[in-house]
């Protein structure tokens, strides 16, 4: 009896231990995903940051291949944005990306109105209300 | 005599014993012969329960009343089967509450990467005001 309960733990160690390697199986030695672990069409997003890859830490690799994830659903002209600004958001410090995380979290959470209205802010381009109201002005 | 010899002559006379014993004596002794050996599995089985209920502790206990002896180990069984499944289903909770948080984190970063704003934008001190004074 007390053989099978031993051998019962250890299937169940044993299927436990199954369950969990796959999820580390496209990791490299340090636990982040390796350059040649990636997908074609993940490298080919990533592409950018390419000379970079193994030099960053393992989790700033893994949040990229998460972001990469979401690419194909992005318009053509958000494809092109993310691309651009690869490059300079992996040379960000850590700090700092978390920080704009924080900011784009809050920014994003506000209702659209208001987030237009800081977009234009952002921009220097005038309130709608007194760009309307200086339309007016002219027409009269 | 070497000792061979002497074991030889000693089987011959219980042979030639036994026949000359009479037909009630040899029943006498079968049912003798019975009682016995049913004592001894009486006893044998006593000490296996007693090691069944000294090895499953608090596990050892009976459903319904039942009286057989091989309930501690289905319980045991049935225990290690129930860790089991709540160990696979732990695991799986985590690693799809870890995989929401990682889905949900990528969606977030492939936004602000691909947002009308620039990523200087949400660095700036001030645009953090405007944010902030906007909840």
């Amino acid at each position: 009896m007390g053989r099978q309960f031993a051998l019962s733990l250890v299937l169940a160690a044993a299927l436990l231990c199954g369950a969990i390697a796959p999820a580390h199986a496209a990791g490299s030695a340090d636990g982040g995903p390796r350059w040649e672990s990636l997908s074609p069409e993940q490298k080919q997003v990533l592409g950018p940051i390419a000379p970079d890859w193994e030099r960053m830490p393992p989790y700033q690799r893994q949040r990229l291949v998460n972001a990469a994830k979401h690419y194909p659903k992005l318009s053509p002209l958000e494809q092109q944005r993310f691309s651009e600004r690869l490059h300079d958001w992996v040379q960000l410090p850590h700090e700092n990306r978390d920080q704009a995380r924080e900011t784009f979290r809050k920014f994003h959470a506000l209702p659209k109105e208001k987030r237009e209205e800081l977009k234009q802010r952002w921009r220097g381009d005038p309130p709608p209300d007194a760009a309307s109201r200086a339309e007016a002005r002219r027409a009269h | 005599m070497n000792e061979k010899e002497f074991g030889q002559k000693i089987r011959e006379r219980l042979n030639q014993g036994t026949q000359q014993i009479d037909g009630i004596t040899l029943n006498r002794l079968e049912q003798a012969r019975q009682r016995a050996l049913g004592k001894i599995r009486v006893a044998e089985r006593q000490v296996a329960m007693a090691e069944s209920h000294g090895r499953g502790g608090s596990m050892s206990l009976r459903i319904g009343g039942g009286s057989s002896e091989h309930h501690p180990h289905y319980l045991r069984m049935l225990f290690v089967g129930l860790a089991l499944i709540a160990g696979m289903a732990g695991t799986v909770y985590w690693h799809q509450a870890n995989e929401d948080d990682d889905d949900e984190q990528g969606m977030l970063d492939a936004k602000m990467l691909s947002s009308e704003l620039p990523l200087h934008a949400f660095l700036h001190p001030d645009f953090k005001e405007w944010v902030d004074s906007s909840r």
